[in-house]
């Protein structure tokens, strides 16, 4: 068990120096460069853009400038920000809290909604609850997350104006109804896409289990339905959910960038927006780098629980 | 005459899908004495396991069941003065693992990969009243009583740290947990090599000896059934071809399907070098198995049987005992095996011809 973690942290490591290669490369070969905004600016000559160059180091060879960066990765130093001279981490770190929250919103409708919805769906397999929730989980699938946010705000702000057309509370409310007010909506939209992918998965996982013999045996042994549902058929449906959770974790943080734009709502999405509108490279970087870990380490936790979870994979 | 403990009365099962019904058994009836051993034998898709397990509602009636197709179970069941078909599935519950137990064939796939073993022969006695710390130590016991050494540590193993065997005896602890009148076995030595087969009939052996339990053994495995079963009932197309006490059976074949049946068994003698360095080939029945979606006509197994006559295609033969023969023996057949058997060794004079009948 902890042999088995070892060896994937060191693959998640390797991982993620891959990723950094790859995404430096990527950002270094497109065209412009960080100063491209400064050619059009008036008043900067040639030399003042030249004179910048050296002060940031964009002088220097690519696998040099690699280097120091990923360099300053290990070691804490994520570079500062060409907007702010603010330091990366902190700029992240002041946006990541409103972007959890927003996530954990989102996981929170999605799961309860959805594994509800899956295991009432799949229990009366073809009945109408079942039929209606195919239904509206396949709308759900298919919807843009931007139009069904615009959506809300339409219907739900302007119209009925039971909640706020965007942004987080404002500074100086600190309750936490308010936050919850503010919440309700792009939780909603957020968590959308994800309940109808929670719900499907959890549908097809109970019907799975239900076929096996060893609910079969449960019936046989005359266990009481309602323990036959618990004890027996989601433990063993639950045991794939949680490959789920490092499917969803990522796909989530990317829905979270989208709907945090529709509800100007002040985290990671709109960082992100504006720091490629800014040519902000060591933010655009620092970000990526972040995406990468949140990925990996989403899958890496998946993968321990399962270990953890699943008897068949315990190790004495 | 004592009642018997299981009476079955022209019982069937249909299965509807898609694409129409499935006829799975097609007017059962048979009664089955308290200690008595039924054999039932017959090839997949023969309606074996199908009435049986209807009976106690494990086809797919009760909810949570997962099944897609729906089952509709006609005719009667009687078990120890209760009627079973219709049965809510409530007192059905209460039932099955207290009066009735199960052992199924791949004890891998039919033990719950996430629970431990004690906990899953526990749930059998939790599930009928008693109170968990007492279905604990009897867990222990039975452990104990179907040879599984060291019960302390193994009770808290989950199933893939158990042998096949092992796993099978656990299986065999969950279904005789509640001493039932009646075990219902389906195929429980199918999946297991053959000397851990020879245990486990042994161990049935002795269990069946020591409750005194009735057994209905499902299996398509001859030398099993010679071994264990008091009576036999061979199964085709949803029917009963024929039934009796296992030496009648065996000895005094009435059903062409039964003869089909022993002379497709290899037997030692084949897989030993003849002299001429070839083996004899395999007899194997020809033909498929009937078309279960077809509405039954006649003698399922006519199609394929070369003694068949014309009546055979159009009219089904009822069930009767044989005249000349055991009691109880009952056969399906509006042939008489013996005398057609006679005639075709007459005219032929070889008994090579005759073995080839069968093939």
């Amino acid at each position: 068990m902890v042999r088995r973690f070892g060896a994937r942290l060191i693959q998640s490591v390797i991982l993620l120096w891959i990723v950094s290669i790859v995404g430096f490369s990527l950002l270094y070969l497109t065209p412009g460069g960080p100063l491209a905004m400064f050619a059009e600016t008036p008043g900067m000559t040639q030399e003042d853009v030249e004179r910048l160059e050296r002060q940031l180091g964009l002088d220097q060879p690519a696998p040099i400038q690699y280097l120091r960066w990923a360099g300053g990765l290990v070691v804490g130093d994520w570079g500062r920000s060409y907007r702010d001279d603010s330091p990366v981490l902190e700029v992240i770190g002041s946006r990541i809290g409103q972007t959890f929250k927003l996530m954990l919103a989102a996981t929170a409708v999605a799961m309860s909604v959805g594994l509800a919805t899956g295991i009432l769906g799949a229990v009366r397999q073809y009945g109408r609850f079942d039929r209606v929730t195919t239904i509206l989980t396949m709308i759900a699938l298919s919807i843009p997350t931007f139009w069904f946010g615009l959506l809300v705000i339409y219907v739900f702000s302007q119209r009925l104006g039971w909640i706020p057309p965007g942004n987080a509370a404002p500074v100086g409310d600190d309750s936490w109804l308010s936050a919850l007010h503010h919440l309700i909506g792009p939780a909603l939209v957020l968590g959308l896409l994800s309940t109808a992918v929670w719900s499907r998965y959890m549908r097809s996982a109970v019907l799975e289990t239900l076929a096996q013999d060893y609910i079969r045996t449960a019936r046989a042994k005359g266990v009481l339905r309602s323990r036959l549902l618990f004890h027996h058929v989601l433990r063993n449906a639950l045991l794939p959910m949680i490959t789920l959770i490092g499917l969803e974790l990522p796909s989530l943080f990317g829905g979270a960038l989208v709907t945090e734009t529709v509800f100007t709502w002040p985290g990671m999405g709109r960082l992100f927006f504006d720091s490629i509108s800014y040519r902000d490279y060591p933010v655009i970087l620092g970000m990526l780098i972040f995406s990468a870990i949140l990925v990996i380490s989403s899958n890496l936790i998946a993968d321990t629980l399962y270990g953890v979870a699943d008897p068949r994979l315990r190790r004495r | 005459m004592t009642t018997p403990l299981l009476d079955v009365s022209d019982l069937t099962v249909r299965f509807s899908q898609d694409r129409g019904k499935v006829y799975a058994v097609n007017g059962v009836s048979y009664s089955l004495a308290r200690g008595e051993t039924l054999a039932v034998v017959g090839e997949s898709g023969s309606g074996k396991s199908a009435h049986v397990l209807a009976m106690p509602g494990l086809l797919g009636t009760g909810r949570y069941t997962g099944a897609g197709a729906a089952v509709e179970v006609g005719g009667s069941a009687v078990f120890a003065g209760k009627e079973l078909i219709g049965m809510p599935e409530a007192e059905l519950r209460r039932l099955r693992g207290s009066r009735i137990g199960f052992v199924f064939q791949d004890p891998m796939s039919s033990l719950n990969p996430v629970l431990t073993v004690g906990e899953q022969i526990a749930e059998a006695i939790t599930s009928h009243g008693v109170s968990p710390r007492t279905a604990e130590a009897r867990a222990l016991d039975l452990l104990d009583i179907v040879g599984i050494p060291e019960p302390r540590r193994r009770a808290r193993h989950f199933p893939h740290q158990f042998s096949g065997g092992m796993r099978q005896r656990a299986m065999i602890a969950i279904g005789i947990a509640c001493e039932p009148a009646l075990l219902i076995a389906d195929e429980p030595t199918t999946a297991l090599d053959v000397l851990v087969q020879a245990q486990i009939i042994d161990l049935m052996k002795d269990l069946r000896r020591q409750l005194g339990m009735a057994m209905i053994w499902i299996t398509h495995d001859m030398g099993v059934v010679a071994s264990i079963a008091d009576t036999v009932q061979v199964m085709y197309g949803g029917r009963i071809m024929e039934r009796g006490p296992v030496r009648a059976v065996f000895h005094d074949t009435r059903s062409a399907y039964t003869w089909g049946l022993l002379n497709s068994l290899p037997d030692a003698e084949m897989h030993a070098p003849s002299l001429a360095g070839r083996r004899p080939r395999l007899r194997q029945i020809p033909g498929q198995p009937p078309d279960m979606t077809q509405v039954p006509v006649g003698d399922p197994f006519a199609p394929r049987n070369r003694f068949a006559t014309h009546r055979c295609l159009s009219e089904t033969p009822p069930l009767q005992q044989v005249a000349d023969g055991a009691p109880g023996h009952l056969v399906a057949a509006w042939y008489d095996l013996p005398q057609v058997l006679r005639a075709v060794a007459h005219r032929d004079a070889s008994p090579q011809a005759l073995t080839e009948m069968g093939t």
